[in-house]
């Protein structure tokens, strides 16, 4: 299967260990990821708060670029490139708007593409098949899948999952015969968002999900993400620092899927994580 | 030749300001066949009216054209005039000279020419217009009211001491309905039960009601006057007449740990059960899908005991007809099911409050049955985990209502009251404990309602939160309640020991399936539609069909109560005489001419076109027709409009009349 | 002397929503130009397109429709269906080249005496602008000869051979089939060699609600590719049992399109309406074209109809434009494409291109196969609340 691929500043850049699990895991069942040529930021940034048609057209040039690269299903794993893309792919319905969008960027468009987020990708190889390649029982993992802020939100535009109460990635886990826990901070901030802002807030907010997750029975977070990975993992000496959270390792969901089709955690790039994977097993 | 008088209004000086009236009189005189025009200062005056008379007499006019304001002023006014003077009413046209002319064209000149104009297209109408008679119905002078909550009982009372037999259709075993299992009411605090079960004994007496509970309404057909229905009597069990209700049967049955439907599955009831002590009838009923007997063919302990063999494990569905002439629907609600799992994919459910997943977490009827005297818990308030008496008890409001992410955007009306009502009760139960209250606005408009609500937070200290609740979770023991406190701009959490969700009010289940077959209107959340919402807020867009309580929309119980009455005394209307008049410019089918395509059926809002079959006398089919049920008909003319050959007209507005509108302004 | 050109604008209104709208107008003395006259229906539905044409015939430059807003009507659904049926009525107009600019809809509610009195203003401003309204008046060189007959060889052996087993097996009593001259009615095995290898262009199913063709009893026909759907829609229109008419295909199935529409449609609707008025002009109201279409069985046709005149009955130009537009309305959402009338038509006008509009707009906007099921729902006659109405002011 081959899939548009739209990494983004962050799998490009400082989560660059998420793009590697991802293409580590992926390439295990056969998904072909092919990156748009030439594609430019989502508008997640400064745009959207900026300038409105902006933040439309930056996104709208990478949908207009995957049309012209016939990648009709484009994987965009950070939340927050799915959402832009999410949003500018609805405001194109309109044919006015997508005219003007079309004309700023130069480029014919569409709205042919459909954007996916990496449960999507899970859910379109199949659950049976995510199943059947299992190679390596993960059966001391209980892992507390964290959604964050974004990834099922605003439910308008993200429809794959209930917005308050997702149970995509547990479904995703199932299938690959992990545990996960139910637990109470699914879809709540991790406050990434403030994370050069406002330090005391952050740790406050990690150090509420981490703990909710142990006090749970978990012993690992599970992430698709890469602003919750970069905060929850990176701050966590600090957390534990200030609030005494025993030390939990954060994992991108391709982690877990990958460890579960036997490849090395090398392969996947925990090793580069902060918090140190101590392998339960 | 047909003798037509053109009477043209000066209406003072609003038209004659504007208008040369005198000269469009003298143009229509030149239209052949105007016997006589002229114009009159006040034409709706008492002279006016009487000029029309007059020359009508003199003139022996047999057709009237009066040009003044809109028909929907005076258009009766004329033809009322008219008539007296013995011309058929409908033989009277109006031309709107003011409101469509002398008002919005400032210019004499053009003003004139297009009154003159507007009077020829009116008398080259008139011309062609055919006297009509209104059109009797007869009228089966017996209600059928649908739902026996306190709308329903209202309604059936009313009718019923007006003096018309009812048939009263029930689902539940018993009738009451939902106020049956309230605690107590606001804004008076007086106990429901105590109000209702009274009117509930009036309805199982009255020698003019005819009740049917544990049944529903299977068919309907017919129309204002005439309506046939088919109700489905479900299999009991147990013989309503031979049966005392002394209660063997259910203190033998060893089945006890059903869910009690009565209690919201708060407490329990046997296999064989009466749902309440004050039910009406004080009959029990058999749950078959538990009992033994019915199940596996075990048990009978209840047959054995019954001292008046009442009980037959052979009982099966019965279908009754009834013939009535009016139906008010009074079928109510339910609460919007708070969990995740929804009936319809419109609607999304709160995951994230736990309903369902955490025991303390409970809807508002649930709770009425816990502050019941006659309650599962015999009105302490304890919760239902581990029966502990909760010290700190949470309220959260618009539980769906308003909330168009769950899919529900409406307000449910009551929901601030009964929450006030909920954390007065629960102090005064509970002295030492706090109840806290999430809401969005508070909507406390009514008679002493406000007053009502600044009690609860003024002398019962309810703490009030301006806030959305984004996540109820469990965290040792104590339901966490999370939100935004709007007012003062911080997080709120509350640790709480019961939560009590204020759902949103839904219409009751089956009532989209009803609303088809009584040809009635529904919206999207599946509330039934009044025919106007100012104007006509019981009545339906079927004749004879009326709506009251919350299956109309969110309502308490002083508002249903007095819709039911309203349903009631338009239901009385309808009876007041023994036949129906309705007005008669509807559709009619030239038979002979008809293809019999019925294009027609698909169009008519009012499934009032059937297909009818024309046969010689010795039986053999002739042809198939479309035919116009006059009972149903309103007149609106869609039908015509997609009849091909025309076959199909409307009486008043038929296609030669406005054909020869439209041709005389070429 | 240049004097001002005032329009004529008919207005159709219901009787419950605009026409309060214009009444309140007054009452509230918004003043507008008095060029509007206007006629007061009970409902948008009742509204039929054939009074817009008479409007116009009558010296109409311009026609405004309006009602009551979705969800308003009081009749409650009257203006959906009106709605409807408009939807189908301006992909005819537009292929027929009519300017569409003199075509006016609108909602306008009780309440809105101010947007009464603007519609009324902006209609008859933009009317004065288009200049009077007037029919094309026909080249005088129209009166060219008609096609060619048609005919089309097929194979005669095999449909003989089916026609002789149904009447063998007494499945059908009648088998109806292509003869030497026109229809042939074959009750007997022995008789089937009369039908012959050539077919005209015929539907046969058009024969099937004649009087003595329903006293031969049980039939079967032979079917060109498109002329079976034609059965579907005389079952949806309960104009026959369903199964009752057995067929028997022939002839391959080709394929259709809409090339020669989209040829017509690539030129300005002046010229269209121009060319149209040169094809209708040689229109001798021979009436073949409702003679030989399955779906035009009504026991009295509309264009015979005196009382009142809806379309005038002689081949004048108006007349011939309200006949044709009528004719191919009524088949919206039924006509299946057979071609039996272009085939009938003894001028030779390409009558297909109409059914076409009409066919195209029912199935793009309604996704509707007219020949599928005899179930379903006629695109008119019923309405969706997603129906669009970008047209509608």
């Amino acid at each position: 299967m081959k899939i548009g691929y739209y990494p983004g500043c962050a799998l490009h850049g400082s989560s660059n260990d998420y793009e590697q699990s991802l293409r580590a895991c992926l390439g295990r069942l056969d998904v072909e990821l092919a990156e748009i040529q030439d594609w430019i930021c989502c508008g997640a940034t400064a745009a959207h708060s900026l300038n409105h048609k902006l933040s439309q057209a930056l996104p709208a040039r990478n949908l207009a670029l995957a049309e012209q690269q016939s990648l009709d299903e484009l994987l965009a794993p950070c939340p927050l490139c799915s959402m832009q893309l999410l949003k500018v792919s609805a405001d194109i319905k309109d044919t006015d708007a997508r005219a003007e969008l079309s004309a700023i960027v130069e480029l014919p468009l569409e709205g042919r593409t459909r954007v996916l987020n990496l449960i999507e990708i899970f859910q379109k190889v199949g659950l049976d098949t995510l199943a059947s390649a299992v190679t390596t029982k993960q059966e001391s993992i209980q892992a507390a899948c964290y959604y964050g802020c974004l990834l099922t939100r605003p439910p308008q535009i993200v429809t794959f999952d209930d917005p308050e109460e997702p149970q995509s990635m547990e479904t995703v886990l199932k299938a690959l015969g992990i545990k996960t826990v139910d637990w109470n901070f699914k879809t709540e901030c991790c406050g990434a968002g403030m994370t050069m802002a406002d330090e005391d807030t952050v740790l406050e907010l990690c150090h509420r999900i981490l703990e909710n997750a142990q006090a749970h029975g978990a012993n690992c977070l599970v992430v698709a993400c890469p602003m919750c990975h970069v905060n929850l993992d990176m701050k966590q000496p600090a957390v534990s620092r200030r609030h005494g959270t025993s030390p939990m390792p954060v994992y991108y969901l391709s982690d877990l899927a990958g460890l579960a089709l036997g490849l090395a955690p090398e392969e996947l790039g925990i090793n580069r994580h902060f918090m140190e994977a101590t392998w339960p097993a | 030749m047909a003798r037509i008088g053109v009477f043209l209004c000066w209406c003072g000086e609003n038209i004659a300001r504007t208008v040369d009236v005198a000269r469009v009189a003298e143009l229509s005189a030149q239209i052949p066949g105007v016997r006589c025009a002229l114009d009159y200062k006040y034409m709706c005056s008492d002279p006016g009216q009487s000029l029309l008379r007059e020359k009508i007499v003199s003139e022996r006019l047999d057709r009237v054209v009066v040009a003044s304001c809109s028909p929907h002023m005076h258009l009766k006014t004329f033809r009322k005039a008219a008539e007296r003077a013995g011309i058929n009413p409908y033989l009277v046209e109006m031309a709107n000279i003011r409101e469509h002319c002398s008002w919005v064209h400032p210019d004499r000149e053009q003003a004139t020419l297009k009154a003159a104009e507007l009077v020829r297209m009116s008398v080259e109408k008139v011309r062609h217009n055919e006297p009509l008679r209104p059109i009797k119905v007869p009228v089966t002078r017996r209600a059928l009211v649908i739902g026996a909550g306190v709308a329903g009982i209202q309604a059936a009372l009313d009718i019923a001491d007006g003096g018309y037999e009812v048939v009263l259709v029930e689902r539940e075993p018993s009738i009451g309905g939902k106020m049956a299992g309230l605690s107590e009411t606001f804004p008076t605090l007086d106990c429901s039960q105590c109000i209702l079960t009274p009117r509930m004994v009036e309805v199982g007496q009255h020698p003019r009601i005819k009740l049917y509970t544990f049944s529903e309404v299977e068919a309907v057909d017919g129309f204002i006057g005439n309506f046939t229905i088919t109700i489905r009597n479900k299999a009991r069990y147990v013989d309503i007449a031979k049966c005392t209700g002394c209660g063997e049967c259910w203190n033998v049955c060893p089945l006890k740990k059903n869910p009690s439907e009565f209690d919201y599955g708060m407490g329990f009831r046997r296999a064989i059960y009466v749902p309440f002590p004050q039910a009406v009838p004080a009959r029990p009923v058999i749950d078959n899908k538990v009992c033994a007997k019915l199940v596996r063919n075990g048990c009978g302990l209840c047959e054995k005991k019954c001292p008046t063999g009442a009980i037959s494990f052979k009982d099966e569905d019965r279908l009754i007809e009834e013939k009535v002439g009016a139906i008010v629907v009074a079928t109510g609600y339910k609460l919007y099911s708070i969990g995740k799992e929804q009936p319809s994919d419109k609607l999304h459910g709160y995951g994230e409050y736990g309903y369902g997943k955490y025991k303390d977490v409970i809807d508002s009827l649930q709770f009425e049955r816990l502050l019941s005297a006659s309650g599962p818990t015999s009105g302490e308030v304890r919760r239902p985990s581990d029966g502990a008496v909760p010290k700190n008890i949470v309220f959260v409001a618009c539980v769906g209502s308003r909330d168009n992410a769950k899919g529900l955007s409406y307000c449910s009306k009551i929901c601030c009251m009964y929450t006030a009502k909920h954390a007065m009760l629960y102090k005064h139960k509970v002295h030492d404990g706090q109840a806290h209250v999430f809401y969005m606005d508070i909507r406390s408009g009514g008679k002493g309602y406000d007053e009502f609500v600044r009690r609860a937070i003024e002398q019962d200290g309810a703490r009030y939160y301006r806030s959305r609740v984004s996540k109820i979770t469990q965290e040792n023991g104590k339901l966490m309640v999370r939100g935004a406190d709007t007012l003062s701009g911080l997080p709120v959490t509350v640790e709480a020991d019961l939560v009590v969700l204020a759902a949103a009010m839904r219409p009751a289940d089956g009532v989209q399936e009803l609303a088809r077959k009584l040809n009635v209107g529904y919206d999207e959340f599946g509330f039934l539609m009044e025919s106007h919402p100012k104007l006509r807020p019981v009545e339906t867009n079927t004749g004879g069909v009326f709506i009251c309580g919350a299956c109309h929309s969110p309502k308490d119980i002083p508002e249903s109560v007095a819709q039911a009455s309203a349903a009631a005394s338009k239901v009385q209307l309808t009876f007041a005489s023994e036949e129906l008049t309705r007005e008669p410019e509807i559709a009619g089918v030239n038979e002979r001419m008809c293809a019999a395509c019925f294009r027609c059926m698909g169009a008519c809002p009012y499934h009032a076109i059937e297909r009818a079959e024309i046969h010689a006398r010795n039986g053999d089919l002739i042809k198939r027709t479309a035919r116009v049920n006059p009972g149903l008909c309103m007149g609106c003319g869609t039908c015509v409009a997609v009849c091909p050959s025309k076959s199909m007209d409307i009486a008043g507005f038929t296609e030669q009349e406005i054909y020869s509108m439209v041709e005389a302004l070429a | 002397m240049s004097e001002v050109f005032e329009p004529r604008i008919v207005a159709f209104v219901c009787n419950w929503c605009t026409y309060l709208g214009a009444d309140l107008a007054g009452t509230t003395r918004l003043e507008y130009p008095a060029n509007v006259r206007i006629v007061r229906l009970p409902c948008s539905g009742r509204i039929d397109f054939n009074l817009l044409i008479k409007a116009f015939e009558i010296g109409a430059d311009a026609v405004l429709v309006s009602g009551c807003h979705p969800g308003d009507c009081h009749y409650n659904t009257g203006n959906y269906h009106a709605r409807r049926r408009w939807m189908l009525f301006r992909p005819l107009l537009e292929v027929l080249g009519f300017d569409m600019r003199r075509l006016h809809f609108a909602w306008i509610s009780a309440a809105e005496s101010r947007k009464f009195q603007q519609t009324v203003k902006q209609v008859v401003e933009e009317t004065r602008q288009l200049g009077p309204y007037q029919y094309p008046a026909p080249p005088t060189d129209s009166y060219g000869a008609g096609r060619e007959p048609h005919k089309n060889h097929f194979d005669a052996a095999a449909a003989q051979q089916r026609a002789r087993e149904m009447l063998e097996a007494k499945e059908v009593d009648v088998v109806i089939g292509y003869g030497s001259s026109g229809p042939v009615f074959i009750r007997r095995p022995e008789d089937v060699d009369q039908i012959t290898c050539e077919e005209t262009g015929l539907n046969l199913a058009a024969y099937l609600g004649r009087k003595e063709v329903r006293a031969m009893g049980r039939a079967a026909i032979l079917t060109k590719p498109m002329d079976a759907g034609a059965l579907v829609v005389l079952e949806r229109e309960s104009q026959i049992e369903s199964g009752a008419v057995k067929t028997i295909p022939i002839g391959e199935p080709g394929k259709g399109d809409f090339s020669d529409l989209d040829a017509l449609l690539a030129l300005p609707p002046a010229e269209r309406m121009a060319w149209w008025a040169g094809e209708f002009a040689r229109c001798t109201r021979c009436y073949a074209c409702r003679q030989v279409c399955p779906m035009c069985y009504c026991e009295r046709c509309i264009a015979d109809k005196n009382r009142p005149v809806v379309i005038d009955t002689s081949p004048t130009p108006v007349g011939n434009f309200a006949w044709h537009v009528t004719r191919a309305f009524h088949l919206a959402g039924r006509c299946v494409g057979c071609g039996a009338c272009n085939h009938a038509c003894p001028v030779g006008i390409d009558l297909r291109l109409l059914n076409m509009a009409v066919h195209r707009a029912v199935a793009e906007q309604f996704d509707f196969n007219v020949g599928a099921d005899p179930k379903a729902e006629s695109p008119i006659g019923c309405w969706a609340p997603a129906d669009h109405e970008e047209f509608i002011r």
